[in-house]
């Protein structure tokens, strides 16, 4: 977060990925790896994303999962949940994460060129899963430490989300916003926290009615 | 209708009295602890019923002394145990009066007791003269010209203030109070119009989305300052002081107006800042219903003081004025306003 804005690259986007997919629905989450678009692995996305994270410490990769790892991943997690809830502190659905992100992982390693243990992301922890609806929410509690130098929060979406419903993902510092997240279905954000800043998660309101959305966090 | 307190100490007040008026104290005592306990029971307006408001545990004790005496002068007695289960299950404070121990009270109630047997309270009293008026642990008056500029007098009356300050000692999860329709009409209205003419600003946080107007005691439109004179007038603290039990800071107040629109809320916190006392919410403009959210919600807390759970909502109700009290357990939320209405009010801090 060397400048605090975050950058939407729309390389798969813009390359009209079909809902199927490249890996023809192979490469799911459940027993077997979650799978990225191979695009990204292509010397030239590579490059261009380290070059934007080395710039502005975060960025955003929209359509970053394979069509069939999204809907494995959506299948993974559409149960199981449990409720987490200290008033002042957070309420979350919180799940723990069984599929294998170690590609994931490698290919966040190989942009932040750091294969440190990532950071979760404010009150939730890294390698869980987290799904927020209506009146869920995290706080910057005194008791949440704030981040020390260069360390690394990557999260998937896997859901739609109407952003009039709450549910950013803000990082501030001293009261003053440094980095506002929308929420975005199949979005990859990685993140290099600025020291001392701390995260949170905007109050999910009414208008979510009973949808929801889900936070992979890597670790 | 008294209690007879010639002494500071409770049993020594109760060897000194005469045996018929000994017997009577313990019925007195009794009669006055239900007049502050139960609603609907008479007396309440009674000075020798306020004086001892907010210190039910001292008078439940001086019952109890009362009640021993009695019996060591080889009476039967079917009270104590009466006082004894209250003392135990009383969850308020303990606190003793502050005319417990004023030599001038004492002094008034020997006077009186003079008055009543001169034989008998001679040889204890010595030369006290026997024409003092009772003092009545100097209750105050809150019905003074300028709180009745603003306030209803249904609410400064001493008995309704006395009903006030058990409730709010008594409230569950911590002290607090909800006075509904407290200010007069003209009054009310005047301040939603002068609200009106003042700009809010939008404020976002991981805690709280609504609107917020700046410091109204920097305001310069003339009813708000008026209107922020009551608040910091020294009528409206002694009238608060006398309530919570505690004492507030002269001139000590914070001030803003608050706007909730569809989706907005705040949630759960303490208040606890340097300086801060008693927390105050006056609401304004369209009531709401529980539905429409906007409600303050009181939380419980672990012994640990980690907030738990809802267990008391207000939904706003115009003209309105909840308090309570600002401590390491006054967590508290306002729920979404869900129903699209506007929840409007007036809210700050009393510090002390």
């Amino acid at each position: 977060m060397g400048e605090p804005r975050a950058v939407i690259l729309r390389i798969v986007k813009r390359n009209a990925v079909s809902p199927s997919g490249r890996d023809g629905g192979r490469g799911g989450a459940k027993g077997g790896a979650v799978s990225l678009d191979p695009r990204l692995r292509e010397p030239q996305a590579l490059a261009a994303l380290r070059t934007a994270f080395r710039r502005d410490g975060a960025i955003a990769i929209s359509g970053a999962l394979t069509a069939a790892s999204l809907r494995a991943l959506h299948a993974a997690t559409s149960r199981g949940f449990t409720r987490t809830f200290v008033p002042d502190r957070y309420s979350y659905g919180a799940m723990p994460l069984h599929a294998d992100m170690g590609g994931i992982v490698s290919f966040v390693e190989s942009i932040t060129g750091s294969s440190s243990k990532m950071s979760g992301l404010g009150a939730i922890p890294a390698g869980s899963v987290a799904r927020f609806g209506h009146g869920d929410y995290t706080l910057l509690h005194d008791n949440l430490p704030v981040a020390p130098a260069h360390r690394i929060v990557a999260f998937v979406v896997i859901d739609d989300w109407d952003a009039s419903s709450g549910g950013d993902i803000v990082w501030t510092r001293d009261g003053e916003t440094l980095l506002r997240l929308s929420i975005m279905k199949n979005i990859l954000y990685v993140i290099r926290e600025e020291k001392g800043s701390r995260a949170f998660v905007k109050y999910v309101n009414h208008r979510a009615g009973r949808t929801s959305f889900r936070l992979i966090l890597l670790s | 209708m008294n209690t007879f307190l010639p002494h500071p100490d409770f049993a020594k007040s109760a060897e000194t009295l005469d045996t018929r008026r000994l017997g009577k104290q313990r019925v007195e005592a009794w009669q006055i602890l239900l007049a502050l306990t139960e609603d609907g029971r008479g007396w309440r307006t009674h000075p020798a019923t306020v004086m001892w408001c907010g210190h039910e545990y001292q008078l439940a004790a001086y019952g109890v002394a009362v009640c021993d005496e009695w019996i060591a002068r080889g009476y039967k007695d079917s009270l104590r145990e009466r006082f004894v289960v209250f003392m135990t299950g009383w969850r308020g404070t303990r606190r003793a009066p502050s005319w417990l121990g004023d030599e001038r009270f004492h002094r008034a109630m020997q006077s009186n007791l003079l008055r009543k047997d001169e034989a008998h309270y001679r040889p204890h009293f010595g030369d006290v003269p026997d024409d003092m008026p009772y003092l009545w642990g100097n209750v105050p008056d809150h019905r003074t010209t300028l709180l009745r500029s603003w306030i209803k007098e249904r609410h400064l009356l001493p008995g309704a203030v006395a009903g006030y300050a058990r409730r709010f000692s008594a409230a569950t999860p911590f002290p607090h109070l909800l006075l509904r329709d407290l200010l007069l009409p003209g009054r009310i209205a005047e301040l939603e119009a002068a609200l009106d003419r003042v700009a809010f600003e939008r404020k976002e946080s991981d805690l709280f989305s609504l609107w917020q107007s700046g410091d109204l005691a920097g305001s310069r439109d003339a009813f708000l300052r008026v209107f922020i004179g009551f608040l910091g007038s020294d009528d409206l603290r002694s009238y608060l002081e006398a309530i919570i039990g505690t004492r507030l800071a002269p001139r000590a107040v914070d001030c803003a107006a608050t706007r909730y629109d569809d989706g907005d809320h705040l949630l759960c916190h303490d208040d606890r800042l340097e300086g801060r006392k008693l927390a105050y919410i006056l609401y304004l403009g369209e009531s709401f219903t529980a539905k429409d959210g906007g409600a303050l919600c009181l939380l419980s807390s672990n012994r640990d003081g980690t907030p738990c759970e809802v267990v008391t909502r207000y939904p706003p109700r115009r003209n309105s004025l909840a308090i309570f009290l600002v401590s390491p357990t006054s967590h508290h939320t306002v729920s979404e306003n869900v129903g699209g209405k506007r929840r409007v009010a007036v809210s700050g801090w009393f510090h002390g």
